[in-house]
């Protein structure tokens, strides 16, 4: 029976196993959606929360030096919007960020299809490397961040290639498992795989890859707040050390806003690209 | 065969020592750390430090996020008020809270537990409401043919019935949960392997920091397989029914 | 005894786009004690729609539904119901997933493992009882299903798909268990099909129904339920008289869906 895309294991922990046959929705990714008519309620929920914030900020209910009011965040983020904040721009934070995810994302994906079906379609690919590889998926790679500091390489491409290697086992195992599903190859040697099996492995790539930018994050974040001056998690690191608590909650905003993006158009890539 | 590549470089002198520590020198150093201790921490205890951490927020994080992931599967209206919300700040790292967590809670133990726990609780909402809206309809509607009352398949079927998904959220939350306790260590915090391991970089003792990456992924692993070990005894019936 | 009345029964179903689906349209039938009906007929015509609204899950739009002159108002134990695979607790063992019924009415202790025990060895289970449900092939799986809805000693039992998922041969023992059962219980039985060999076979009465708006378009009374207890069922099947019952029912099926795919060509 093949292990379905979110079977078994996990990288630094996000992906969800279900039994074979039923929904097969990574956890990470959240559940299905509520009918359109509770919509409404949802809306209300943030609303109230965010109804919440105004009012407690605006009572002075809340301290504004423990818990920065959305017209001080506003200031804050105009503030970093247009002169940026210890000569960097909320922008420029943004784009470094995007880079090193879209870098990781690429890399870790090319290869990771790349090695899926490698792993997929060759039995001997197969028994060679799956032994790593069960070790290797567990291993959480937020506890590999240290490595970082560790130099080898050059020092602006480790974040990336952590990012990568997180990317290259979730994308690879999930079309390991999209071509195993399909049941043994003609042939099954690594070089009767085509331009249309890559085609066909597609949507599960997406999948995968929505799910590598989800646990990215966390890894990203982490590695620009102990390591680097650029990157919205070194902003929220450099906003701390000078007691810009406004600059933390813009951070925190961007990456709902970012994730939420980024989330948006895999999908979209992924639907265009499989047609 | 990575191990023996590792050693290799290390007896011919491939890698430079000083930027890239070798397995011999590793141990020798991780043989310090266990009995000396590093600026007279031990091992042992930054470990130790590190658990009690990764327990009580882990801990805390599932004891309220199942009743909560319960309660939202059960009901419509809970579900479609807290689900864009849970939507909206599942994706944030919940590393990026943690200037807001040292602010509110001071430096110690509080934020980093805290945010575990946040990060554990998200984790656990979403599984436990997903273990109940994943239950087979013809289970519920047989359960009502045998004379079953709503408590009674509350109890005997709907959360038996979410068990999996709950252990299978656990999992992911334990591994989740010690990476971002090790990253949150790194930054802000005097004892644990994050901790550890930074205090090792400002002194150059790289065979530390590689010491401690090995013993940050062995317990990693070793969480990991708890857990499994955990659903196959608990729940033998996982992906069967 | 059990008897259910069906009067004039309608169901519409009200879809998210605005549109409605007439799933059953004046549905009417009297059911006497003891008998065992199979309902058949191609998708969308309502039979499963109408055990449902005997079980109790769904609610009819209009018309009326009694079991011995009381109306069924939602789920009860005195209508089991057998499904076609998945409906077993899997957390449970064979045994409690028997006594399931009883345990949730209070009713434990040796007499109820007795009971069980009883029930699993009218089954072929007898050896069975401590095994987890997940380790039992498919045919076993339904054995145990149809012990579980004997255990609360329901008056009418509904059956949906229950031999569906099983291969031909494991089929054939189990329609030839359900006889046996239906003939030591003298329970009244409805069981939906899209066989149509298993609704003449299994039924001593058969309607056909048709969809658009779901309804019943042909009612059999059969003999071979009856003959089946005593007969080969292999033999019975290949009879002149089931061969040609068989071919007309497949006509009139074939018909029907060949009048829905003009209609959803127009």
């Amino acid at each position: 029976m093949a292990e379905s895309a979110v079977d078994g294991g996990n990288v630094s922990g996000g992906l969800v196993d279900r039994p074979a046959g039923s929904r097969a929705v990574p956890l990470i990714l959240g559940g299905e959606a509520v009918s359109s008519g509770n919509r409404l309620l949802g809306v209300a929920g943030v609303g109230a929360m965010l109804a919440l914030w105004v009012v407690s900020a605006q009572l002075g209910i809340v301290d504004p030096e423990v818990l920065p009011g959305p017209r001080a965040t506003a200031e804050d983020f105009w503030q970093l919007a247009t002169d940026g904040f210890q000569r960097v721009t909320l922008w420029e934070h943004l784009a470094m960020s995007l880079m090193r995810m879209a870098l990781g994302l690429g890399l870790g994906g090319v290869a990771g299809v790349v090695a899926g079906l490698a792993i997929g379609s060759s039995r001997t690919i197969r028994s060679i490397v799956q032994p790593a590889f069960g070790f290797f998926r567990l291993v959480p790679v937020l506890g590999l961040l240290p490595l970082i500091f560790v130099r080898f390489g050059p020092g602006s491409m480790r974040l990336v290639s952590l990012l990568a290697v997180t990317t290259f086992f979730i994308v690879a195992i999930a079309v390991r498992d999209h071509v195993a599903g399909r049941g043994p190859m003609p042939g099954s040697s690594a070089d009767r795989v085509d331009l249309r099996t890559v085609r066909q492995a597609l949507p599960a790539t997406f999948l995968a890859l929505r799910v590598a930018a989800a646990v990215n994050w966390n890894v990203l974040v982490a590695g620009e707040l102990i390591s680097f001056q650029k990157g919205l998690g070194a902003m929220i690191w450099t906003a701390r050390t000078f007691f810009q608590y406004g600059f933390v909650l813009v951070a925190i905003f961007a990456l709902v806003g970012v994730s939420a993006l980024v989330d948006f158009a895999l999908r979209r890539l992924g639907d265009w690209l499989a047609g | 065969m990575l191990f023996i590549i590792w050693l290799l470089s290390e007896a011919l002198g491939i890698a430079d020592p000083t930027f890239f520590p070798g397995p011999i020198e590793t141990i020798q150093g991780g043989w310090e750390l266990a009995t000396d201790g590093f600026q007279r921490v031990t091992l042992a205890e930054h470990v130790f430090a590190s658990l009690r951490r990764i327990l009580i927020g882990f801990g805390i994080g599932v004891v309220v996020g199942v009743p909560v992931g319960l309660a939202m599967g059960l009901n419509n209206t809970l579900r479609a008020i807290f689900d864009p919300l849970i939507e909206l700040f599942r994706p944030v790292p919940p590393l990026a809270f943690i200037p807001l967590l040292i602010l509110w809670f001071g430096i110690g133990e509080t934020p980093a537990v805290v945010m575990l726990f946040f990060a554990a609780f998200f984790i656990m909402v979403i599984a436990a409401r997903a273990g109940v809206t994943g239950v087979r309809l013809s289970k519920v509607h047989a359960a009502y043919s045998l004379g079953a009352s709503k408590q009674q398949i509350l109890r005997n079927v709907i959360l038996p019935n979410a068990l999996p998904e709950i252990f299978v959220g656990m999992r992911v939350a334990i591994g989740v949960c010690w990476g971002t306790l090790v990253a949150a260590e790194l930054v802000g915090a005097q004892t644990g392997l994050g901790a550890m391991i930074w205090t090792a970089r400002t002194f150059f003792r790289n065979e530390l920091v590689v010491f401690g990456i090995i013993i940050i992924g062995v317990i990693g692993v070793i969480l990991d397989l708890i857990m499994r070990k955990a659903e196959e005894r608990f729940i033998p019936w996982r992906g069967r029914g | 005894m059990s008897n259910l009345s069906v009067d004039h029964l309608g169901m519409i179903y009200e879809l998210p786009n605005g549109g409605s689906v007439e799933a059953l349209k004046d549905v009417s039938f009297d059911l006497e004690s003891g008998r065992i009906l199979t309902l058949l007929g191609p998708s969308g015509c309502g039979k499963t729609t109408l055990l449902n609204i005997i079980a109790g899950f769904l609610a009819p739009t209009s018309g009326s539904i009694n079991l011995n002159d009381a109306p069924i108002t939602g789920p009860g134990q005195d209508r089991g119901m057998v499904f076609q695979q998945g409906a077993l607790f899997e957390w449970l063992n064979v045994a409690d997933n028997v006594s399931f019924g009883p345990r949730m009415n209070g009713n434990e202790g040796p007499e109820t493992d007795a009971m069980v025990q009883d029930l699993l060895e009218t089954v072929g289970l007898g050896d069975f009882g401590q095994k987890a449900v997940y380790e039992l092939s498919g045919g076993m799986q339904q054995r145990v299903a149809l012990a579980r809805c004997l255990a609360n000693d329901p008056e009418l039992i509904l059956m949906d798909e229950p031999l569906g998922a099983l291969d031909a041969l494991t089929r054939e023992k189990m329609q030839s268990l359900i006889l046996e059962l239906w003939d030591r219980t003298q329970k009244t039985i409805v069981l939906v099909t899209h066989s149509v060999e298993e609704a003449l076979f299994l039924g001593d009465r058969l309607f056909v129904m048709a969809p658009r708006p779901g309804r019943i378009e042909r009612e059999y009374e059969l003999p071979f339920a009856k003959l089946g207890l005593t007969e080969d069922p292999r033999e019975l099947k290949n009879s002149p008289e089931f061969t040609e019952k068989r071919e007309e029912i497949l006509s009139l099926i074939w018909e029907m869906e060949e009048q829905i795919m003009g209609h959803e060509g127009a």
